[in-house]
């Protein structure tokens, strides 16, 4: 069985983890990867490869290949691509949602819960995720494969004793919004990927603590996917560890 | 056009009021407006104000007025928008459900009446029972019914959207420093028992909306004088310094229930707001009209002002109506600061040429 795993600088911890793994029992991982989203490629037949000088040194410092065929594999896993919860709250950062159990200021607009739905739906569909299940599945050589769709995790809980980075979610938790936010992110992806006939993998239950956040233990000590020897910034708080990865290599080896 | 001080309409003008017509501009005249090549239409428009990118504008009206918020946001100008966009939604679905269309979510706002009504209903955060319509046990804002298509599940969170859109109007209205208003047209459809207006035909958008209690209603030129001046006088009690720009759109009615032709009707329609506007113009200061409708309708050099459908106005033509715009407004450029998705319109008038056709 061979898996290719498409995405970005939140494929860094499955990589770690592949690298880690003692037990591959005959299952092949590839990886077609680019920090800050996969852009500048081109897609000949089923080929796809690196279209820029950049791109392709990034590729080459990882030991990947440039050009992968993607008929050659049996599942494409596709992992972070901005299908995150961070579109929820950047429409909650100025809006609130009539009926849900949050503060309801009159000061704050105020959206429908299917409005909001919308504008989430049409945010993962056109996010660089969305945008790379539609062109997978534009290739007709894929037509009878499986693909799988594993979100960026929810950032860390450390986010709770931030000061800057993750304002977002801590209004979302003091207002007591963070359940229903997580809820209809993963609702709008699940209906994204029964739009391109993919396999949605949620995120681990056991890495999620207040609804919205991933518990500590899993993102401490991040890695870096321009450099995996190298642990993300300090006041990282997006980015997941090798911990992680191996729940989501597990994730991948079940599909 | 220049504003005449103390201009009574009543009372006859006296010749040497305004002295010959040797010191007209060339623009005075016909014949040499006919011989320049743009018709001197830039000098059509001398507005007793000018904006500045610092000026924040609020702007409502009819789907024409959609057309001038669209450039003048992608412009150096302060466009306010207190319900904007959710972030990731398209700019075609933000168009259908009223986002980035006007200042607020507030939908097309087609008469004078209709502006008049919001602007009281944000200052009282009043709800009009009669406006609140119920189908397939989906609750409707009947003043912006088509907004939210699907309803609302109960009429509690129907009255909560209401109130929280009165609230974000009434911040636009203390916040703006100036109101462009499009005006454009006289028909409307309202209760009869509590004169609660309506945005259009309550039956267009579904029979289910209809009621022996709606009647149609045309007002002249003295109620549309009234309704402006006290829309004026109101948003003025709370926001001293707000200055306004009224316009006429040229855009012809879709459809009149006065049973006249629908030619008739529009130029009465238009007549009557373009008079209303002079009037009110002349009696407010710091209120100015910018004459949309001339450069579209009256301009005989401009070609191809309408598109196949001799009713929507075409790109062209915008473009000339905005060149006159920032002529007046030298200070705001035309240069683009901010990210403007491609445009789409939301015009509720188009039901009455679907819906009961």
């Amino acid at each position: 069985m061979k898996t290719l795993v498409l995405g970005n600088s939140h494929v860094a911890c499955v990589i770690q983890a592949w690298r880690q793994s003692p037990f591959s029992n005959g299952r092949e991982m590839s990886f077609f990867v680019k920090s800050g989203g996969l852009s500048e490629f081109t897609v000949s037949g089923s080929e796809i490869s690196a279209a820029s000088s950049d791109f392709s040194s990034f590729l080459e410092r990882l030991s990947l290949p440039k050009t992968v065929d993607l008929a050659t594999f049996d599942t494409i896993a596709l992992v972070g691509s901005e299908l995150s919860i961070f579109h929820v709250v950047n429409i909650l950062n100025r809006y609130r949602v009539l009926d849900w159990p949050m503060r309801q200021d009159l000061a704050t607009p105020a959206l429908t819960e299917g409005v909001l739905r919308l504008a989430l739906s049409e945010a993962l569909n056109q996010s660089n995720g969305g945008r790379i299940l539609k062109l997978l599945r534009g290739i007709p050589q894929l037509a009878d494969k499986k693909i799988a769709v594993l979100p960026q995790p929810f950032p860390s809980e450390r986010a709770l004793g931030s000061k800057g980075s993750g304002i977002g979610f801590r209004r979302l938790i003091k207002h007591r919004a963070a359940k229903p936010a997580a809820a209809i992110f993963s609702e709008e992806l699940f209906a994204l990927c029964n739009r391109y006939g993919a396999v949605y993998q949620p995120q681990p239950r056991s890495t999620i603590t207040h609804d919205c956040l991933t518990v500590n233990h899993f993102t401490e000590a991040a890695r870096r996917l321009i450099n995996l020897e190298q642990v993300q910034p300090v006041d990282d708080i997006i980015h997941a560890n090798v911990a992680y990865g191996n729940l989501l290599v597990d994730q991948i080896l079940a599909l | 056009m220049n504003k005449i001080a103390d201009n009574n309409m009543s009372v006859p003008i006296k010749a040497d009021h305004y002295g010959t017509y040797k010191g007209a501009p060339p623009s005075s005249f016909w014949r040499r407006c006919l011989s320049e090549r743009d018709f001197y239409i830039k000098e059509a428009y001398k507005p007793s104000f000018t904006l500045s990118d610092s000026d924040k504008i609020a702007t409502a009206g009819s789907c024409f007025a959609q057309k001038i918020g669209y450039e003048l946001r992608k412009s150096t100008a302060s466009v306010l928008d207190f319900e904007p966009t959710p972030p990731g939604m398209s700019s075609h679905t933000a168009a259908k459900l009223g986002f980035g269309l006007y200042s607020a979510r507030y939908g097309n706002i087609y008469t004078s009446a209709q502006w008049l009504q919001l602007i009281q209903d944000a200052f009282s955060l009043s709800i009009r029972s009669d406006a609140i319509w119920l189908k397939n046990d989906r609750w409707f804002d009947g003043l912006r019914a088509t907004l939210e298509p699907n309803g609302f599940s109960n009429y509690d969170t129907c009255v909560s959207a209401r109130l929280a859109h009165l609230f974000q109007v009434r911040r636009l209205c203390v916040d703006a420093d100036v109101f462009i208003f499009t005006l454009g047209l006289t028909e409307r459809w309202q209760n009869r028992k509590s004169g609660t207006v309506y945005p259009i035909f309550p039956n267009s958008i579904a029979a289910e909306f209809g009621s022996l209690d709606h009647c149609f209603w045309n007002s002249n030129v003295r109620e549309t004088v009234e309704e402006l001046s006290q829309c004026i006088t109101l948003l003025r009690s709370h926001n001293p310094s707000l200055r306004f720009i009224l316009t006429v759109s040229p855009i012809p009615l879709m459809a009149t229930a006065t049973g006249d032709h629908v030619l008739v009707a529009t130029s009465r329609s238009k007549a009557i707001l373009r008079a209303a506007i002079e009037e009110v113009s002349c009696n407010f200061s710091g209120c100015d009209y910018f004459p949309s409708y001339e450069v579209i309708t009256s301009n005989p050099l401009l070609r191809e002002a309408f598109q196949p459908d001799k009713r929507e106005v075409t790109s062209e033509a915008v473009e000339a109506v905005m060149q006159v715009f920032f002529h007046g407004h030298p200070m705001v450029k035309r240069s683009i600061t901010a990210q403007v998705e491609q445009e789409f319109t939301n015009c509720d008038e188009l039901l009455l040429g679907t819906a009961l056709q």
